[in-house]
């Protein structure tokens, strides 16, 4: 089954309470599936602050505990050796938020964790956004990442129930593989292998045998081409057979797809202070202003998307 | 029981009662803390919040309004009541009706009425899809 939720604020009074919302609706999708649940956040000045490239990694891959184990300043050290430069790391529960300046870049980071932490999982990166993923019921797993407490302008979130791969943090979405980047997904890509094997022969590396990882490096191969997230996805919809709804969101956009029979729910709220994606109207019930807001079901084959 | 009394409307908020005490009240069970409901007592659902399986299996010539959205299944196998809708419903709604009548003031999502032998159901816009899964 799984459960899709996603938050894209457009009235900056509200930022601070983007975690509280993003929490809620998350809790409210644990009966779509609890065997693990992951968030992205965006722009929350803690995880990524100004003028930071930041990855988010699990220290070890096959760990199923909701803290890492290790602590922010023995991480740090670690990756400051690795690195040769000072890296700061904040705790999020099971996963750790690895920052420096922007100039280091990504790849430098990512390379130093893999040093310092040889069975990491590296769940996403960029300057704006933070990916959260642990295993375990998507109540505990909030509360282990401090979820309630993060702010921020655009948040997505996934309730797993697993089905294409196997229960471990590989398995947990968001899939966040691009800079920024992320995408969350209920439903199951039946031809993932085919496109994976030509993503493959691209030179892609994948971290998990899961079908939404695929997904994920298609928009990102696709981006990385020069096309806009709509193109992306228009071609996502012609080349991926499958039931799926898919939440894809970057920096600055925030968008829907589902696939042509559309038999994977969605629903869609837009308010002048907000939109919101989620697989059901229950974990949109508490958002303020609710009462007022425009609510749809996205139609099949239709790109829905939203700009900052 | 006197005409003023078995005429009036029951209210459930289900803010303070949980779903599954009111469908019993519905389908006739005894439920802790609630009286039974009189032959023609007609029921008003306060805040259903988007819940699933709202007002399903009831057998009786009742009145149910619910005043708000609903999530999935609404209304299931209904046989003789009237149920009203005030909201949205989500997958569902309506299923396997055998009489009675189901209304959604607001837009009703796929599987609407699917497998009904009886009863009528309406809503404002229902979509072309009648198959699918939740």
């Amino acid at each position: 089954m799984c459960g899709i939720v996603g938050l894209h604020l457009r009235n900056p009074a509200l930022y601070p309470m983007l975690g509280e919302l993003l929490t809620g609706m998350l809790c409210e999708m644990q009966d779509r599936g609890a065997d693990s649940a992951g968030v992205a956040v965006y722009g929350d000045p803690r995880w990524s602050p100004p003028n930071h490239m930041t990855v988010s990694f699990l220290p070890d891959a096959a760990s199923t505990q909701l803290s890492s184990g290790v602590t922010e300043a023995d991480a740090a050290v670690r990756l400051s050796d690795a690195l040769g430069s000072r890296v700061d790391v904040v705790d999020a529960g099971p996963t750790l938020i690895a920052q420096a300046p922007t100039d280091i870049g990504a790849e430098a980071l990512r390379t130093a964790i893999m040093e310092a932490f040889p069975t990491a999982l590296i769940a996403g990166f960029g300057e704006h956004v933070a990916v959260l993923k642990g295993v375990g019921h998507p109540r505990d797993l909030a509360e282990a990442y401090g979820l309630s407490r993060a702010e921020g302008w655009q948040g997505v979130g996934h309730t797993r129930m697993a089905t294409e791969s196997a229960i471990d943090a590989s398995g947990c979405h968001p899939y966040a593989v691009g800079p920024d980047q992320c995408i969350v997904h209920n439903g199951s890509f039946h031809n993932f292998a085919s496109v994976r094997r030509d993503l493959r022969a691209k030179g892609i590396c994948f971290a998990s045998e899961n079908d939404t990882e695929v997904g994920a490096w298609f928009v990102a191969d696709r981006l990385a081409a020069g096309y806009d997230v709509e193109t992306a996805l228009k071609e996502l919809l012609t080349t991926f057979d499958g039931f799926y709804t898919l939440l894809v969101s970057n920096s600055d956009s925030f968008a829907v797809v589902r696939d042509a029979i559309a038999c994977k729910p969605a629903v869609i709220a837009e308010h002048q202070d907000w939109v919101a994606m989620a697989s059901e109207y229950r974990a949109l019930v508490h958002l303020p202003g609710i009462e007022d807001a425009h609510i749809y079901e996205p139609e099949p084959e239709r790109i829905y998307a939203w700009t900052r | 029981m006197d005409t003023l009394t078995s005429a009036s409307v029951r209210e459930i908020d289900l803010a303070e009662t949980t779903l599954r005490s009111l469908n019993n009240l519905l389908q006739e069970r005894p439920v802790d803390g609630l009286e039974p409901l009189a032959a023609d007592e007609s029921v008003v659902v306060r805040n259903p919040r988007g819940a699933h399986a709202v007002a399903v299996g009831i057998d009786q010539p009742r009145t149910v309004t619910i005043d708000g959205d609903v999530g999935y299944y609404a209304a299931g196998m209904n046989q003789r009541a009237d149920v009203l809708i005030g909201g949205s419903a989500g997958v569902g709604v309506a299923e396997n009706m055998m009489s009675g009548s189901v209304r959604v003031k607001g837009n009703a999502s796929q599987s609407a009425g699917a497998t009904a032998h009886g009863g009528f159901s309406s809503s404002r816009v229902m979509p072309l899809l009648a198959a699918g899964s939740p």
